[in-house]
């Protein structure tokens, strides 16, 4: 380890050789595709989720592309919606300009706003990083010990509930849920996971709606995921006390609902090049198998078992259902009749 | 929990011999300061590489000594033109740039330096003392308290409008229209931003901050031969080391406005969603408000210095109370710190304080470490630093137009950002020659988007039943506190020049 650290000499001896680099222009070419380093916008501030895993998941991809960089641009506005109209509209369709989006909550902005751009026409999600069920989570020292406990006082009176924002898989997730058993939830947007613990932690929610990956280990372990929006599995059992599936625990019919990060490219781009979009495909895949990957992710919050990867036809198929939902509770995702 | 004593003293001297890191982190840190648009969580994310692949006490003493550097560089150009390098120095200029046109720069920056590295020194001792009780004050404030803290903030507009309540009032109101522009907090429904992409995240408050003071001071400076009045530009050119000192007399004079003063900026650091510019306005505020000499400030008075350069040096450390003993950043900064402690294996929470113990109060010796060093860095300069403003303006005013230009465009990197800095700079130079003040736009800009969300969320959470907006004890106290705010100077002129003084004129008959 210590043979990496930058040690007082190595720095000294590093600023000097920085500033020599600065008087010599580096004349280097290769060739073929990527010849270049790549640019990513990501759709959501510095240091959250998609960061976190993105700088992860980069340094193990760059081998497989001629040891090309990676450069990170941040577009967190209106949701992720200026990040796509950056991206699509103002950025080249050269192949070496990514986003690295999540694509539940950004494909019901999609839906909900009607941007300029097109879905599916325009761009392509072709590699899935994480699948992270979404669920609802309450403080271990709640009066909710079970998901029947909510249901049970919601349909005495609405409850608040902290959502990270609005345009969420998870809140899709409170609104069935509410069709189908009755409860009544108020949905609270808090502009990003921590505001939204911070919220569940002070008393201001009853609950904390959305991503449950994060809840273990969040606020020093004080929080309880009670209910997971999966109809087959809960993956994070083993960390998250067994919670329960919603169908299974309250007989309700819900469809899976999660949040899944992944990369996208210009969708003319791909078709015109379709052996370079071939090799971003085929070699993003091999990163899940790369020990480094697994290694850089054991050093951030995310739980190993949410990394899978997830291929161009089940990304799409993903986003496309999603949008379907959007469109069914448009007017509850927008206040808008 | 006990103090571990022998463990702050072995880290303090480990600090100290991390004088390698931080004294160039520190110098980064004044130049990222000094530029507006350049902020300290962008460069610290520039700087990802190079801190990760250091040693976790490296690290995470480059970043603090960074960070720290920034807050107390944005003072600089505030004080010697007008023209905030970071939100945080905002209200410096108040005071600070009235006390350069009177020929007082070198006290004003000494003012500066020393109140912000103090500042962060008292914060830090404090922090480092009472950090498990300083972790849950997130726990007790909550959105009805944050409105009401954000309705203490926007009344400074009505204090800023008491030369001129009417102007004060429609310049206020003018930077609260602008500051609604973008998405709604709520839905991301797109506001009067005209099909603009660039407007949907609102107007960008680094375009606005450049705009509304360093183009308009621009244009104004363009006016006159020098900064400085002609009146004092002998005095001031004879700057000796006795200023320094002078300076520091000062602050000495005024060490107690230093430590409330900072201890409000502790505070706010502390809280989610507020930050170093909220800070500085409210110990602004408060200054005034408690001054027995209130009318004084905005004149190049010190203690309108030294009031918002503790106070945003004091958010330094608040901000990593909630990073470390809940793993919850308050703001990007505090999230880039996470990454890279997280990337070295360290968990956040309270088990830091017992499993790591060296790491969580670390980056507070740290901090304290950072803020001696620099102060023994800074200090000296002062002097040399408060000779830019005997340059001419015709050679001064292209190069900070040019630097202005690249700050407006550094912080998103949009071409469309420096037409709006200019746009802003036309607004405030209108302002400034027709008696507006720009401050009063300004608190608009930055405060109303804040106010919004606040109302927003507080009323979801009462689920339509305004009276939330008063059903908190602590909410209930700011609240009358601002009330206080908008009373107290009215009462003070009636006192002073009106009514009651007339009356007591005429009962001493």
């Amino acid at each position: 380890m210590s043979g990496k650290l930058v040690s007082r000499r190595r720095m000294i001896g590093g600023m000097a050789a920085l500033g020599a680099l600065g008087l010599s222009a580096p004349a280097r070419a290769q060739a073929g595709y990527p010849a270049k380093g790549f640019k990513v916008i990501v759709p959501t501030g510095q240091g959250g989720g998609a960061d976190v895993l993105v700088r992860a998941f980069t340094p193990s991809w760059s081998p497989f592309l001629n040891n090309q960089s990676f450069e990170f641009e941040y577009q967190p506005a209106a949701s992720g919606q200026v990040a796509y109209e950056l991206f699509l509209g103002k950025r080249e369709h050269d192949g070496y300009n990514l986003l690295f989006g999540n694509m539940g909550p950004e494909t019901i902005m999609y839906v909900t706003q009607g941007p300029k751009y097109k879905f599916p026409g325009d761009y392509i999600y072709f590699c899935g990083v994480d699948i992270d069920d979404c669920g609802i989570s309450a403080r271990k020292d709640s009066r909710y010990k079970a998901i029947g406990d909510v249901i049970e006082d919601g349909r005495k009176r609405t409850l608040n509930i902290a959502v990270t924002r609005i345009p969420h898989p998870g809140t899709i997730g409170l609104l069935i849920l509410s069709e189908q058993t009755g409860c009544k939830f108020n949905i609270i947007p808090y502009a990003g996971g921590n505001q939204a613990t911070t919220a569940l932690m002070n008393g201001e929610v009853d609950l904390l709606g959305g991503g449950i990956s994060g809840v273990p280990f969040e606020a020093n372990g004080t929080l309880r995921v009670l209910t997971v929006f999966n109809r087959t599995k809960n993956q994070l059992a083993h960390i998250n006390d067994n919670a329960p599936l919603a169908n299974v625990a309250l007989g309700v019919n819900m469809p899976d609902l999660y949040t899944s990060r992944s990369f996208a490219i210009h969708a003319d781009w791909a078709e015109k090049n379709p052996d370079s979009f071939r090799l971003l495909k085929e070699t993003s895949a091999k990163v899940f198998a790369v020990p480094k990957f697994k290694e850089d992710i054991s050093k951030t919050p995310q739980p190993w078992d949410v990394v899978k990867y997830a291929d161009q036809e089940t990304c799409m198929a993903y986003a496309r259902g999603i949008a379907e939902f959007a469109a069914q509770f448009k007017s509850q995702l927008t206040a808008k009749k | 929990m006990d103090l571990p004593l022998d463990l702050l003293l072995q880290l303090f001297f480990k600090s100290i011999g991390l004088w390698w890191v931080i004294l160039p982190a520190t110098l980064i840190g004044i130049v990222v300061g000094i530029l507006p648009g350049f902020s300290a969580q962008n460069t610290l994310i520039m700087l990802l590489p190079l801190t990760l692949s250091m040693s976790v006490e490296a690290a995470l003493a480059f970043m603090i000594a960074l960070y720290c550097a920034t807050q107390l560089g944005g003072g600089i150009p505030a004080i010697l033109f007008n023209m905030p390098g970071e939100g945080g120095a905002a209200a410096t200029t108040l005071d600070g740039y009235p006390m350069t046109r009177k020929g007082q720069a070198q006290q004003a920056l000494v003012l500066c330096f020393s109140a912000s590295a103090f500042g962060g020194l008292i914060t830090t001792v404090i922090t480092i003392l009472a950090l498990p009780a300083l972790s849950r004050i997130g726990f007790y404030i909550r959105s009805v308290e944050m409105i009401a803290f954000m309705f203490f903030g926007l009344t400074l507009i009505a204090a800023i409008a008491s030369k001129d309540v009417l102007k004060g009032l429609i310049a206020g109101f003018l930077g609260l229209m602008i500051g609604a522009i973008g998405s709604d907090p709520v839905f991301g429904t797109p506001r009067a931003t005209f099909d603009l992409l660039e407007l949907y995240d609102g107007v960008p408050i680094i375009a606005a901050l450049v705009g509304l003071f360093a183009i308009s001071e621009a244009f104004c400076m363009l006016e006159e031969e020098t900064v400085i009045q002609a009146s004092a530009l002998a005095d001031a050119k004879r700057a000796r080391w006795a200023d320094t000192l002078d300076g520091l007399r000062m602050t000495l004079r005024y060490s107690w406005q230093t430590v409330w003063t900072s201890l409000i900026g502790l505070f706010i650091g502390i809280l989610p969603g507020a930050g170093a510019t909220i800070a500085a306005f409210l110990a602004y505020h408060y200054s005034k408000l408690l001054s027995r000499t209130p009318e004084l400030y905005g004149t190049g008075h010190p203690p309108g210095v030294i009031a918002p350069e503790s106070a945003n040096n004091g958010v330094t450390s608040g901000t990593l109370v909630p990073v470390l003993a809940l793993g919850i950043p308050g703001g990007a900064t505090g999230a880039v710190m996470m990454i890279v402690l997280s990337y070295n294996g360290i968990v956040m929470g309270p088990r830091l304080f017992t499993d790591k113990p060296e790491i969580a109060y670390g980056v507070f010796v740290q901090m304290f470490v950072a803020y001696l060093l620099m102060i023994a860095l800074i200090l000296p300069l002062a002097r040399y630093m408060s000779r830019v403003v005997w340059i001419p303006t015709r050679f001064l005013v292209p190069v900070i137009l040019a630097m202005i230009a690249v700050s407006a465009f550094a912080e998103r990197e949009y071409i469309f950002d420096m037409g709006l800095a200019v746009l802003f700079g036309a607004l405030g130079y209108v302002a400034r020659r027709t008696g507006y003040e720009v401050t009063a736009i300004l608190v608009g800009v930055l405060l109303g988007p804040l106010f919004e969300t606040y109302l927003l969320r507080s009323l979801r959470v009462g689920q339509g039943d305004p009276m939330i907006l008063f059903s908190s004890p602590i909410g209930n106290a700011i609240w009358l506190m601002s009330v206080a705010a908008l009373v107290l100077p009215w009462i003070r002129a009636r006192r002073r020049n009106g009514v009651l003084a007339r009356a007591a004129a005429a009962g001493n008959e």
